[in-house]
């Protein structure tokens, strides 16, 4: 039977692979967003988040957070945390990784938006959206972290065996066996290979969840549900391989939700079930959302004896209206 | 609050389209199709099946038989359309399936609804010179091209509850111009079916019910797409019963006055005739019998007999009101066996 050896949760924000001379041109993405999930759980202009401080953190911790030492610090022990999570894969080496990653207007697109999607194909193809397609000089700067363009190994029959396990339990997952030329998978992917997995040809099995965009993104519940499916799913797979799973993403931004992000990693830590599942779907829109990828990833490791360790959490502001992210770096051993 | 106010179950197959005098020319694709399943989902060839069955269905080919099935299909298409007409619903969701239409091997849901303002019918293209009976047939699945109108607002109503009830529905709210991909090899289909990119309007299923039930009065639809025919993941009879019963949730929880038809279209068995199973379906509608359906095994649900998914979710929709058949055909217009069996179902309050 196959064992899950290792979790991992982490951040992949351009941010936290850009050092803070480019932090203000981050910011300047945030400014022009008119949908920013405030900490009233809705979403405002930048404008008003700024005017308002009961919609995000207070000025004085924000003004504080944002001082250049304090930039200095935050990129060093994000970057630091970071190569921490390489090192502890590296140890664990595994014989596949299971990413659980969301697809940003990257491979799915309005024409047909999977809510829940697993790829079960020969290999993957990395587009590196940040280096081909810069919608700014930021992006650009941060793409060296995201891969090359390259076809990556899946693990093509823990895949399948993953997605007819999880028909079989009821869970309404879309198939992608082969992508059309010139798709290819998107920064939540690129970023564990290429900055987690040391760019290895190591097999993945990508699990594409629905995070960002209403109205078919799968609550909170469901989605610690369908982790511990996979979770079963692989448990029951007939194999001797040893398996990472990896969430990608998160956590709180952009408007830093320091409290929100506490509350997520006391419960994924503690592995409190109900804790977990009762995590308000209200916080989960926007980037946040990608809480969800490691809230699955809590799923799948709930039944194992894998302990939780933080690695670090770095909130780290960009704009005076609190915005930036809160970047988080742990992992289940 | 929002009313479910009939439902219908619906055959869409091309025989429905042709005048029974062009059943035979017709049931020749049957020698060289692929899908000619057992119960047990194993694939037989066509020679397989004849010298199987024998002359068990000798004289069920005789003209005079496919007159009088010809006619009671059209009966049962009948008394759907003018129950629809009678009823007049505001609405119309439709359950049906895709083949090689608009979802590919590169992004095959499971279950998804469509949340576009329009949708695009396409007239089927056919050759100016081709036999009378394969214009017919084209015109049967949509008879002129034409935008038909949606409602948006539903569809997201019902994404967003479905969502919420831990149903995994895909989105989309925009057909793409020219598409087209491959399906398999995986299951049954050990082949590869390859599509090439062609201009893109909503499938077969929506069409039928457009052309032959709606005929000139259009309905805003809703258009829930399920994977009925293709391995590995289609939902589970009991899924799609479950699908069913949470769209009735959904639409009855919605704040709008508006009066709701359940359609599900396709089935009943195809390519090989499945009385038995056809006939128990049927009796499990009009006996409110859901573990019959929900017990229904996958390997019997397979190629175009699992659309009869389509009908267990509408059946789930309306699981309340009674269903009655208007007619049940089982044509088998070969000595294989081969051939289809038709149904025709309402069900109202």
């Amino acid at each position: 039977m196959a064992k899950i050896v290792l979790g991992i949760g982490s951040s992949h924000s351009p941010m936290v692979v850009t050092e803070p001379e480019w932090y203000p041109a981050h910011g300047k993405r945030d400014k022009a967003s008119r949908e920013l999930l405030a900490l009233d759980a809705h979403s405002h202009t930048w404008d008003e988040i700024l005017a308002n401080e009961s919609l995000r953190a207070p000025t004085s911790h924000i003004t504080a957070m944002m001082e250049k030492d304090r930039w200095e610090e935050h990129h060093a022990r994000t970057t630091k945390a970071i190569d921490e999570l390489a090192r502890v894969y590296a140890d664990a080496q595994p014989d596949v990784v299971l990413i659980v990653g969301d697809d940003q207007d990257e491979l799915f697109h309005e024409d047909n938006m999977p809510a829940i999607a697993m790829f079960y194909g020969e290999k993957m193809h990395n587009l590196n959206y940040y280096a081909s397609a810069p919608r700014d000089p930021s992006f650009k700067e941060a793409s060296w972290a995201y891969g090359a363009p390259r076809d990556v190994p899946v693990q093509s029959d823990l895949a399948e065996h993953i997605l007819r396990h999880l028909v079989k339990a009821e869970f309404d997952v879309a198939r992608v066996k082969h992508l059309r030329e010139g798709q290819g998978m998107g920064h939540a992917f690129g970023f564990v290979v290429k900055r987690l997995m040391g760019d290895s040809d190591t097999p993945v099995v990508p699990v594409l969840l629905n995070t960002y965009y209403p109205p078919n993104s799968p609550s909170v519940k469901r989605c610690f549900n369908l982790g511990e499916a996979i979770g079963e799913a692989i448990d029951k797979w007939d194999s001797g391989l040893r398996v990472c799973v990896a969430a990608s993403g998160g956590l709180s931004h952009f408007v830093v939700a320091e409290e929100w992000d506490r509350h997520v990693l006391t419960a994924l830590e503690k592995k409190n079930k109900k804790d977990i599942k009762d995590i308000p779907d209200e916080w989960m829109l926007s980037g946040n959302s990608e809480i969800k990828n490691w809230i699955t990833v809590g799923g799948i490791v709930q039944d194992t004896k894998l302990d939780f360790t933080l690695v670090d959490y770095i909130a780290n502001y960009r704009t005076e209206a609190g915005t930036g992210g809160g970047w988080g770096f742990a992992y289940w051993k | 609050m929002a009313k479910i106010v009939m439902g219908i179950g619906t055959s869409h197959s091309p025989m429905l389209a042709i005048p029974a005098e062009s059943w035979p020319a017709y049931s020749m694709n049957d020698v060289r199709n692929r899908e000619l399943l057992t119960t047990k989902g194993e694939t037989l060839t066509f020679d397989e099946w004849v010298k199987q069955n024998g002359d068990k269905f000798d004289g069920q080919q005789s003209p005079e038989h496919f007159r009088t099935q010809w006619e009671n299909c059209q009966h049962g298409i009948r008394v759907l359309r003018d129950t629809l007409h009678q009823v007049n619903p505001d609405v119309m969701v439709i359950f049906g399936d895709d083949q090689d239409e608009v979802f590919f091997d590169n992004n095959y849901p499971a279950v998804a609804i469509y949340g576009g303002d329009e949708v695009l019918q396409l007239a089927r293209p056919v050759a100016p010179d081709a036999d009378e009976w394969r214009k017919q047939l084209a015109a049967g699945y949509g008879s002129k091209t034409m935008n038909l109108k949606c409602d948006p607002k539903l569809a997201q109503h019902l994404a967003e509850a479905l969502s919420d009830e831990g149903i995994d529905v895909g989105w989309w709210t925009k057909y793409r111009s020219d598409y087209g991909g491959t399906i398999g090899p995986s299951g049954y289909v050990n082949w590869t079916r390859t599509t090439k990119d062609r201009p893109q309007g909503f499938g077969h299923a929506y069409g039928f019910v457009s052309e032959r039930l709606m005929e000139d009065k259009k309905i805003p639809i809703v258009q829930i797409n399920l994977n009925t025919c293709y391995p590995p993941n289609q939902p589970s009879p009991r899924r799609c019963f479950e699908i069913g019963q949470a769209v009735k949730r959904a639409i009855e929880a919605w704040d709008s006055n508006v009066r709701v038809a359940v359609a599900g279209s396709g089935g009943l068995s195809h390519f090989i005739v499945d009385e038995e199973q056809d006939r128990m379906m049927l009796q499990a509608f009009v006996e409110h019998d859901a573990e019959a359906l929900c017990n229904i095994p996958y390997e019997r649900m397979n190629s175009a007999t699992s659309e009869g998914r389509n009908w267990i979710a509408t059946a789930g929709a309306v699981w309340d009101m009674n269903a009655e058949v208007a007619a049940y055909e089982p044509v088998r217009r070969t000595l294989a066996g081969s051939g289809g069996g038709w149904g025709f179902v309402r069900w109202l309050p």
